[in-house]
């Protein structure tokens, strides 16, 4: 388990099959990754992360450069939106040059995670490539693991591969599912506005935490644990 | 509770000994009688006054009480007053602009009451709203202009063009219809003739704090101005603590060395009174807008209003600290642009994908911003209204 066996210094997931393989939850004062390809639910689990944590009556914030991130589907996973700061951006991952749009959302970021207030701190990436995370300095991810740690922020990445978590944080790694766009709980959004979508979600997840690493792929429906 | 207090123009009774007639004393003398039943007044307008009474009906008793206090004391002093009583602000408001005499509803009443009223009560409140923000009597009345403003006449021109004719017919109206053909401003609009409060309380002007600080060798630069603030904020928040208050606005007038007045106004997202947070803001605010000479004279005015203390409580859910959350939020406006950084909240529209963003921490929406963003729409792609374009 991350943080040695400490649980209070973990965020529980939102989902115990998920809680069950990172140990607990994410790490406190530590920057995790959601990393997959499109449409592998990132977005879902985010979603899933921040609902439990405005269900412990904590305030989250959406650092959401891109600007994609989608109330309703938010709402849907039982996100307090009043609980949530969401700092959008205008898009620009389809722009060549995204330094500044990279720089902008790590500064909103740092000033977020100075602030204090915020138990889960997701920066989501997840609209850039491969190749456009990585124009991003290893220097930049040292200055952020330096100003979560510590405190009780648990720092979220999403993005298209693993690219920067911290010592004691842990990588969910997730796989395109079989069947996303239909039940997938990602980007698509719910089926419909209002329904549950994590119960009829397919996510297949790798975690790989601070001090282990588990190769297999676990495939969960809903709040359970398939295999 | 709020009672709203008008003078018609008509029945400006009011007069020195002399005879002459005094009207742009009345508002004074509203205020003046507004205050006797509470301490939260608010002038909308020349002879236009709300008063909140929400939370000292111990004191004032229940609304029929207070309308009756209210007359009698109006009556006392030969002001012959229009006085609406509501469980709402903009119910008060609109329900004085159609009734004469004293007129109370009861709480839960109010859509049913308003429901009747003509469409054009919202427009003579605008006008009135408007003529007392601009007009010279209202220079010279020491209160601070309220924060509500009706969304104005073209939105009621074309609702008018529909065949909507009383707020009621405004109220049944599909808000998802509203948002799309009028934008925010429609929905504003709706929660108005609803009857529904969605501005912050403006304090009056005479419980401001102000502190002026000539200075013996005018100052240049930022830096050493910054270190004057932080002495002039240190004694306003001394203030402001023994009035269990923070500040809420505050602005900054610095008279420079040319004559000119440099104003600045910083407007809190909660109020606060650490002083290091204040003096951040405006420095932001100066970077902003830089000062072209040298300062000679320095004057902050404060308006109070009460702070919410952070609750500490095993059973409550943790408040957020003011300062820290006000000093983030105004420095994420300065990065993204305003508007672009916030609570989301759902609005009621077609598809059910509708959103506006409001301001973190939750309360009175600012700058509406409703959007609408079906699945599948992405980044720019997204129907945007009346929001200010982001660079983040």
């Amino acid at each position: 388990m991350a943080c040695g066996q400490r649980p209070c210094d973990l965020a529980d997931s939102g989902h115990p099959g998920l809680d069950e393989l990172l140990g607990g939850g994410f790490a406190r004062g530590q920057l995790s990754e959601i990393v997959g390809p499109r449409s592998s639910t990132r977005t879902g689990v985010m979603a899933t992360v921040l609902a439990a944590a405005t269900g412990r009556g904590e305030v989250v914030a959406l650092i959401d450069p891109g600007d994609q991130f989608m109330p309703t589907s938010g709402a849907a996973f039982g996100l307090d939106l009043s609980r949530l700061l969401w700092v959008r951006g205008e898009g620009g991952g389809q722009a060549r040059d995204v330094s500044p749009t990279i720089a902008r959302a790590l500064t909103a970021l740092e000033l977020v995670i100075d602030a204090g207030e915020f138990g889960v701190v997701v920066l989501d990436l997840s609209h850039l490539s491969v190749s456009q995370m990585r124009q991003v300095p290893a220097t930049v991810w040292s200055r952020l693991f330096r100003r979560l740690a510590g405190g009780k922020t648990s720092g979220l990445l999403l993005g298209p591969e693993p690219t920067a978590r911290s010592a004691e944080g842990q990588v969910v790694v997730l796989r395109a599912s079989a069947n996303a766009g239909a039940g997938d709980v990602g980007r698509a959004g719910p089926p419909e506005v209002g329904a549950r979508p994590a119960h009829d979600a397919v996510w297949e997840i790798r975690v790989v935490p601070a001090h282990r690493s588990s190769d297999a792929f676990v495939t969960f429906r809903g709040q359970r644990a398939d295999a | 509770m709020f009672a709203c207090l008008y003078a018609p123009p008509r029945g400006l009774a009011f007069q020195s000994n002399d005879g002459v007639p005094r009207a742009k004393l009345v508002t004074n003398e509203l205020v003046r009688l507004a205050r006797e039943q509470s301490p939260r007044v608010e002038v909308h307008g020349d002879n236009l006054v709300v008063l909140d009474a929400t939370g000292i009906t111990y004191r004032v008793g229940n609304s029929l009480e207070l309308g009756a206090t209210l007359r009698r004391v109006a009556a006392d002093r030969r002001l012959y007053l229009r006085i609406a009583v509501a469980s709402t602000r903009s119910a008060a408001l609109l329900i004085v602009q159609a009734r004469s005499g004293l007129t109370v509803v009861e709480p839960g009443e109010e859509a049913a009451v308003l429901a009747s009223l003509p469409l054009d009560v919202l427009r003579t409140l605008a006008r009135r709203q408007a003529r007392g923000a601009t007009g010279p009597a209202r220079r010279r009345v020491p209160v601070a202009g309220a924060g509500l403003a009706i969304p104005a006449f073209a939105l009621l021109s074309t609702v008018r063009r529909w065949g909507v004719r009383t707020l009621g017919d405004l109220a049944h109206q599909s808000s998802a219809t509203l948002l799309e053909r009028l934008g925010p401003g429609g929905l504003a609009l709706q929660r108005f003739a609803r009857g529904e409060d969605d501005a912050s309380w403006a304090e009056s002007a005479d419980q401001r704090v102000e502190l002026t600080l000539r200075l013996e060798t005018p100052v240049e630069g930022h830096d050493p101005l910054s270190f004057v603030l932080s002495r002039v904020f240190e004694t306003l928040c001394a203030r402001l603590a023994q009035a269990s208050a923070g500040a809420s606005v505050v602005q900054v007038r610095l008279k420079l060395v040319t004559g000119e007045i440099h104003a600045l106004r910083v407007t809190l997202a909660a109020p606060t009174r650490e002083s290091k947070a204040l003096r951040t803001l405006v420095r932001r605010e100066l970077d902003l807008n830089p000062l072209r000479a040298r300062v000679s004279e320095v004057t902050v005015v404060v308006d109070p209003a009460p702070t919410g203390g952070r609750q500490i409580s095993l059973l409550a859910r943790t408040q957020l600290d003011a300062a820290r959350v006000t000093t983030l939020m105004s420095r994420l406006s300065m990065l993204v642009g305003e508007g672009r950084c916030g609570s989301p909240a759902l609005v009621a529209s077609g598809d059910g994908a509708g959103f506006a963003m409001r301001t973190f921490p939750p309360g009175p929406p600012h700058a509406e911003g409703a959007e609408r963003r079906t699945v599948g729409d992405r980044g720019s792609n997204a129907v945007q209204t009346g929001t200010s374009a982001g660079n983040l």
